[in-house]
């Protein structure tokens, strides 16, 4: 096991190995992360005209959602130039009598806008109108009567009723950001594969091949210790980032973690493979470094690891169906939706049949340690 | 016997790389390979490592047919520097004192010693792309001697090395062969060959020539020798009188210098002597000319080594 140990130390030793390992798919999904709109404060403008007791009570249970919602109020004659210059996300007023209205059970309604177009404020406008929905019904029930009215107000709001404070965008844009995030993953996983297993012909350039086969170790064990050795270095980077990911950016991955760490292993050995073919073929370190760039990123971004795949035009969906990428990404974004691994066991099939083709491949050119 | 080389031939489709070449290496010998670029000597030491397979003929070393066991008896120095970069010089020593089976203390004491004898122990911690081209020739070297190999085969080992440095690795292939080192040398350099080789063999075009010690083959190959005179005057009337004497073949004048070519066998230098100082001719200086591997090389393939 000489090789595969020297294999790791050399792979480590090569700060543009650890950049391709860690790096990238860290660092790529910490800017989405922070990029993205799942965890930013809305901001609310409002006008209270009416500003009676129910309408504290509003604006009280809008503030209670400070970790969603910044309040500020504001003067009406500001609200349009606020709301397109992006100062605020949206605005509220509340004009003068809706509460007298709300107690009296009349129609009565409360002015929302937000520039036209955008659904970001969305969930604020849903949040708004639940409850005066309900002040409605209440305010139906109270016939008139202000203080049966509030009493009930008092009981709704301490009610025993609790409403899960869930942040805007929920489970699905979180799948979402994890699935990128393997992507993420999946490129930084092919591009340390690729630049691994340039090493085989770093050895025959350096002569080290040659040297190595007037040794006692076999070239058939130079070769399989060789891909064990990127085999390791692959198991190790796919731990150690999902659990970056996982512990240290709020990427769940809890349940999936062990079928995550699998399906990776699978599409590590189809990076290898592909690595080693590339490097049995090729005869400088330069050409390969050409090759992996062409090479690398139209799969990435075939495959689906850079956007999401449905946003290609199905002429290149159809070109990405045939990658190693896309079966990954396929498989990943099952088990991240909860799905069984055994609903991927094509995506695994075709995953490891290409390698061993590839690897087959590979190791039929002849071997000329004298070369 | 340390190897037995039979009647070995490797042909690369129509050309002859190495024609039915049969050699033996004794124990504690320094064979010295010369050849020109092309020769056939690289291949000729690839089927001895078995880098590539013989067409016909047989090597036995140790007695043996190559094997795991046998490999570990052997040493090779490659003529590029095949060392890993990525390591430091230390880590490559024990990377191929590992892959021939060395372990444990053992593995250590092993790699001290052989980075001591090639002179890197102080500076074992530096990736040998820090090395100079000396220290980077030593470094291939302590590769190929940390398991302390019985055969060790060199292939062109001081190219691209200043003289110091040369002259180092000289002294430690040297002291390799005093510790009971077998040694199969290829150089370019005619006066390395000569200074430390026992035994010599010149290929070319795929053949042994010849082989023997480095006297036997200027012997056998040198039939003349070359005397130069330098004289103050009357240069004319030396050529007369030199010309009749016994075994001189040729002269030739060159400034105030006679050279006389004569038969090798025959000692005329001090009838030469006697008849000019008879003659008043006075003799400023007298250069014998040594017979060299080099002249030898040069008569046998009517080329030079470097050509």
């Amino acid at each position: 096991m000489t090789i595969l140990f020297s294999n790791i130390k050399r792979i480590f030793k090569n700060k543009l190995n650890l950049i391709f390992m860690l790096v990238i798919p860290v660092l790529l999904t910490v800017v989405v992360i922070v990029g993205s709109s799942g965890g930013a404060v809305y901001k609310v403008a409002y006008i209270d005209k009416d500003n009676t007791k129910l309408t504290e009570m509003f604006l009280q249970e809008l503030q209670a959602k400070s970790d969603t919602i910044k309040l500020v109020e504001c003067k009406e004659e500001d609200i349009q130039n606020s709301l397109i210059n992006n100062q605020f996300d949206c605005s509220i007023i509340i004009e003068s009598g809706f509460t007298q209205q709300v107690i009296e059970g009349k129609e009565a309604q409360v002015d929302f806008y937000c520039i036209e177009g955008t659904n970001a404020t969305e969930p604020i406008k849903i949040s708004i109108s639940s409850f005066f929905n309900s002040v409605k019904t209440i305010g139906n029930s109270a016939q008139s009567d202000e203080e049966v009215f509030y009493a009930c107000m008092e009981k709704y709001l301490n009610g025993s009723i609790q409403i899960e404070n869930l942040k805007f965008g929920g489970q699905e844009e979180g799948t979402q950001r994890r699935t990128l995030s393997i992507g993420f993953f999946a490129m930084g996983l092919m591009l340390l594969m690729m630049s691994a297993t340039t090493l085989i012909l770093k050895d025959k350039e350096s002569n080290v091949f040659t040297r190595i086969a007037t040794t006692p170790v076999s070239l058939k064990s130079y070769f399989i210790q060789n891909i064990l050795s990127f085999i390791l270095v692959s198991l190790i980077q796919i731990v150690v980032v999902l659990l970056i990911l996982w512990k240290g950016y709020q990427m769940d991955f809890s349940g999936v973690f062990l079928q995550l760490v699998l399906l990776s292993l699978f599409f590590a050995l189809s990076c290898i493979s592909i690595g080693i073919i590339i490097s049995r073929y090729a005869k400088k370190s330069s050409h390969v470094n050409a090759f992996v760039t062409l090479l690398t990123m139209p799969m990435l971004m075939l495959g689906g690891c850079l956007w999401p795949f449905d946003y290609m035009p199905s002429t290149l969906q159809n070109i990405g169906k045939f990658l190693p990428t896309r079966w990954y990404m396929q498989a990943a974004t099952n088990v991240l939706e909860g799905k069984s691994l055994s609903s991927c066991y094509i995506q695994m099939l075709l995953l490891l049949f290409s390698s061993i083709i590839m690897l087959v491949l590979a190791f039929a050119k002849k071997v000329n340690a004298a070369e | 016997m340390i190897l037995d080389v039979k009647k070995i031939t490797k042909k690369y489709n129509k050309l002859v790389a190495v024609n039915d070449i049969s050699l033996q290496l004794e124990e504690n010998e320094i064979l010295g390979l010369l050849g020109p670029n092309g020769a056939g000597k690289s291949t000729f030491i690839n089927m001895i490592l078995g880098l590539t397979k013989v067409d016909s003929g047989t090597i036995e070393i140790f007695e043996k047919k190559l094997n795991r066991i046998i490999k570990k008896k052997i040493g090779y120095v490659p003529q590029d520097i095949a060392v890993c970069n990525e390591l430091n010089a230390y880590d490559n020593v024990m990377f191929f004192g590992k892959l021939y089976g060395l372990r444990g203390d053992k593995l250590k004491e092993s790699v001290k010693k052989a980075m001591e004898f090639t002179g890197l122990w102080e500076r074992r911690k530096e990736s040998p792309k820090k090395y100079s081209g000396g220290m980077k020739r030593r470094l291939n070297i302590a590769c190929a001697i940390v398991h302390e190999p019985q055969l060790l085969i060199m292939d062109e080992p001081t190219v691209g090395v200043d003289p110091q440095s040369r002259n180092n690795i000289l002294e430690t292939i040297k002291k390799l062969n005093e510790s009971g080192t077998t040694v199969i040398y290829t150089s370019h350099y005619m006066e390395e060959i000569e200074e430390i080789c026992t035994k010599v063999a010149i290929i070319d075009n795929g053949e042994l020539i010849i082989e023997g010690t480095s006297d036997s083959i200027k012997n056998e190959v040198l039939t003349e020798k070359l005397v130069r005179l330098q004289l103050e005057d009357e240069i004319e009337k030396s050529i007369e009188l030199i010309n009749d004497i016994e075994g001189v073949i040729s002269l030739s004048i060159s400034g105030d210098t006679v050279t006389i070519k004569s038969k090798k066998e025959i000692d005329n230098l001090a009838i030469i002597i006697e008849k000019l100082v008879k003659a008043n001719i006075k003799i400023i200086s007298i250069n014998i000319e040594q017979p060299t591997l080099e002249a030898a090389f040069l008569s046998l393939t009517g080329k030079t080594l470097r050509d």
